[in-house]
């Protein structure tokens, strides 16, 4: 039975949204945790991530999806330096970017200062565009091999 | 690569699901070797052959594969 739980997808999907919200509210809510604790349940959630992201991708797919999933990869790299190279030139760009981040990053967050955040959100950003531009691009691929 | 797999299938009535699950890939992924837009591993060749009762040169045409060498 515990094994049938742990192996379903969506159980462990829910597990893990859940232990990120605990986390989260965690964060918000007891600020004068020592860092060591707070670090350590990152580090053990990351690592359960990882390991479920790993384990489905080998288990999951078959060989158009891997392809799919390595064209998706080598690409996406592509579109964020892509997009590094356009936030550098394009000037709506920076202005689009100052708008989102420029009121927050400035001033720091709580304990967190400011350049710490600037880091923060460019890496969350990154994170952000290569996973959804893997995506993405996984899909077209898949989508022009039909 | 050209194939013979949609012919095959429809000798013995064996649907592109099946297929998929004999073989133990996705229904797409079937759909993509079949229609020439993916070209398959050896071994996934080698199982879709052997579900036929057939060789792998007589469901994949090589031709293709031959001349561009």
């Amino acid at each position: 039975m515990l094994t049938k739980l742990v192996d379903a997808k969506p159980a462990q999907d829910i597990a893990l949204i859940a232990s990120l919200l605990a986390f989260g509210a965690i964060l918000i809510n007891r600020p004068d945790l020592p860092s060591i604790v707070t670090t350590g349940i990152l580090i053990i959630l990351t690592a359960l991530i990882t390991l479920i992201g790993i384990r489905r991708e080998n288990s999951d797919m078959d060989e158009v999806e891997l392809a799919a999933v390595s064209f998706g990869s080598r690409w996406s790299i592509t579109v964020v330096v892509s997009f590094m190279l356009l936030l550098c030139f394009l000037g709506p760009l920076q202005d689009g970017v100052d708008g989102l981040f420029g009121g927050a990053v400035g001033a720091g967050a709580g304990p967190i200062p400011g350049t710490v955040l600037i880091f923060l959100s460019g890496l969350l950003t990154a994170l952000v565009l290569l996973l959804g531009s893997k995506f993405v691009l996984s899909r077209i691929w898949l989508w022009t091999k039909r | 690569m050209k194939n013979t797999i949609r012919v095959l299938r429809a000798e013995q009535r064996m649907s592109q699901a099946d297929l998929a699950q004999r073989v133990g890939v996705s229904r797409n992924s079937i759909n993509s070797v079949e229609n020439g837009k993916f070209d398959p591993s050896l071994p996934l060749a080698f199982r879709i052959a052997h579900v036929f009762g057939r060789t792998v040169e007589e469901v994949f045409d090589q031709s293709e594969v031959i001349e561009g060498m």
